[in-house]
């Protein structure tokens, strides 16, 4: 009993102290510390908007204040209907950061689930390897354009595209790393003794596997974000009148000359939001990997 | 080597078939035919179903698909907007795609691959923390932004470029610049991070210790395990510039095969989507074989196992 009791109070004190030293190391780091104050202050702000602006001053127009330049009543000027641009790209942090997370949640979880089938049956691999090698040579952007044409410009339908994308991508990076684990011991052991392939995927493979997939995901975030926002500059993302940024950039063009600011802040806050999440993606991985990215 | 290129070529076949299947399936998920698209309101039945047949939008799904198959395969594909040859409508776009990518192609490969080099070589020096801080900037600014950026200041601001067309040679400078800033991060930390991994291996230490230059030493030694990474990016990175980025032809309205295919998806015009599908996986799946031999070329270890 004691010596149990030992155990685990040992294992726990190692664990908290990795934790403590990831932490500690990440924390030296003032490029990651930075861009962790950013992004947990975007986060607050998707949280807190209700708190700073009314929702319905997103789609609020005052037609006798088209086109204003930056001022006290609307800090980041109004757009060419006279809707406040700081609601507008406030809110627009909900979209972009909803899409970054839940593309990339999304695509996490399917790839997962086929990276595992692969590794349970070689038939079912040779099968999926293929339709990944005709998915994977389409050109991206082509495919992208295809299904949200089809689909049509939404959230959700933008959501459902990116993840449509990249879960080829992840199921090539998460079957590289499963094939090796299911090849260790334990595993073997684990079959072995009679587990069933669900449980030996849930609670033998996946958790050993996705530890070096789990990092990269964040820096993935980042870059849902910003296709997502590509789509809607060329028109073909969000529909109007969501506050998408990437399509504000867009409407913006018309009003160059004499509304720059359009065009400003809701880029700002596209490159601010993308830099945030790949400084602490960057942080993390040196805080939990010293070794690895020097 | 020779079989197996010869089998990587047969082999695209069959996965071009399963391309335009894929393609052809999306969008055949949407109502609508052609001629009620294209023909004006008032057209009679008679004039539509004739013009669908013209265009290969006739009859089932499976004989829509034979009669874009066939017309793909004789190189004859009618636009459904424009009446005419797809591939001829295509022969006056690539130029104009590939002179803007390949120009940014080739400035972006040889600033990137050398800032990773030298950034390697004088790891946290002045240099090295210059680029870092650039790429990671670049990297998380959408290039569409970095392009209005350089319109607002260069074009409107100062008048000294012109923002769209590429009627002169100075309006190239901005639609390259976009593309060059938008692949020298990623060229720069590839390169960075994997001449760091081959400066650590062993063999480095080997060839230091007997005594090799340390130009040798980087050149021969470091660079040449650490170049396939690089390759793979760079020939990928080729293969896409092909394909002509869509956004930057949008901005600049520069009327390339990118702007074609947005147009073209657009208007669900079925055979130009098709069309350029295929041939811009023909010039991946190319790419992927050259990417293959090119390995085998470097590296003695990934040739050895094709010599049978």
């Amino acid at each position: 009993m004691r010596a149990e009791k030992t155990i685990k109070r040992l294992a726990g004190s190692r664990r908290s102290s990795l934790f403590t030293d990831v932490c500690k190391r990440y924390v030296r780091n003032p490029a990651a510390v930075i861009g962790g104050v950013i992004l947990l202050i975007i986060l607050l702000a998707c949280l807190l908007a209700n708190f700073i602006v009314p929702e319905e001053m997103v789609t609020a127009y005052d037609t006798q204040a088209k086109l204003q330049a930056p001022s006290a009543a609307h800090p980041f000027g109004t757009d060419n209907l006279g809707r406040d641009l700081f609601a507008r790209v406030l809110y627009g942090a909900r979209i972009s950061v909803g899409i970054g997370v839940g593309a990339t949640a999304l695509s996490l979880v399917i790839g997962a689930a086929i990276a595992s089938v692969c590794a349970m049956s070689k038939k079912a691999d040779f099968v999926i390897m293929r339709v990944v090698d005709v998915i994977t040579c389409v050109p991206t952007i082509l495919l992208a354009l295809v299904l949200l044409t089809v689909l049509g410009g939404s959230v959700f339908n933008m959501v459902l595209t990116l993840t449509i994308v990249s879960v080829p991508g992840f199921v090539l990076r998460i079957r590289a790393v499963v094939l090796g684990v299911v090849e260790q011991d334990y595993v073997k052991a684990a079959r072995v003794s009679g587990t069933k392939s669900l449980k030996l995927v849930l609670k033998h493979i996946l958790p050993n596997a996705l530890d070096p997939i789990i990092v990269d995901a964040t820096m993935t975030i980042s870059s849902m974000m910003l296709s997502a926002a590509g789509l809607s500059f060329i028109g073909v993302g969000v529909a109007p009148p969501n506050p998408e940024w990437g399509a504000m950039l867009n409407y913006a063009q018309q009003y160059f000359r004499t509304a720059p600011y359009m065009a400003i802040f809701p880029g700002l806050a596209i490159a601010l939001t993308a830099l945030s999440i790949n400084l602490v993606g960057d942080g993390l991985r040196d805080a939990l990997d010293p070794q690895a990215g020097k | 080597m020779s079989r197996y290129i010869v089998k990587r070529l047969l082999y695209m076949i069959p996965m071009l078939f399963c391309v335009i299947l894929m393609i052809f399936l999306i969008m055949a998920l949407t109502p609508g035919d052609p001629a009620t698209n294209v023909l004006p309101m008032t057209t009679t039945q008679d004039v539509k179903d004739a013009f669908n047949e013209r265009v290969g939008f006739s009859g089932s799904l499976p004989e829509r698909f034979g009669n874009y198959l066939h017309g793909l395969l004789t190189g004859n594909v009618l636009s459904y907007t424009s009446q005419e040859n797809v591939f001829t409508e295509l022969a006056t776009r690539f130029p104009l795609t590939i002179r803007v990518g390949v120009l940014a192609f080739c400035i972006s490969a040889v600033l990137g691959v050398s800032l990773g080099i030298l950034s390697a070589i004088k790891q946290y020096s002045f240099l090295d923390t210059t680029v870092t801080i650039f790429a990671v900037t670049f990297a998380s600014v959408p290039s569409f932004f970095v392009a209005v950026l350089m319109i607002l200041f260069f074009s409107v601001y100062k008048g000294w470029l012109p923002s769209f067309g590429l009627d002169e040679p100075s309006a190239y400078i901005l639609p390259v610049a976009t593309l060059v800033l938008a692949n020298i991060p990623v060229l720069s930390r590839m390169t960075r991070s994997s001449m760091l991994d081959a400066m650590t291996q062993d063999f480095v230490r080997t060839a230091r210790a007997k005594g090799c230059s340390e130009k040798r030493v980087i050149w021969k030694h470091a660079l040449k395990n650490a170049c396939l990474p690089i390759i793979t990016l760079l020939i990928t990175g080729l293969a896409s510039t092909l394909g002509g980025s869509v956004i930057v032809e949008q901005i600049f309205t520069i009327p390339g095969v990118g702007m074609y295919m947005l147009t073209a998806v657009n208007e669900k015009n079925v055979p130009v989507v098709m069309t350029c599908a295929f041939l811009l996986s023909l010039i991946f799946m190319v790419a992927m074989v050259l990417m293959d031999i090119c390995y085998a070329l470097i590296d003695p270890k990934i040739g050895a196992r094709y010599k049978k």
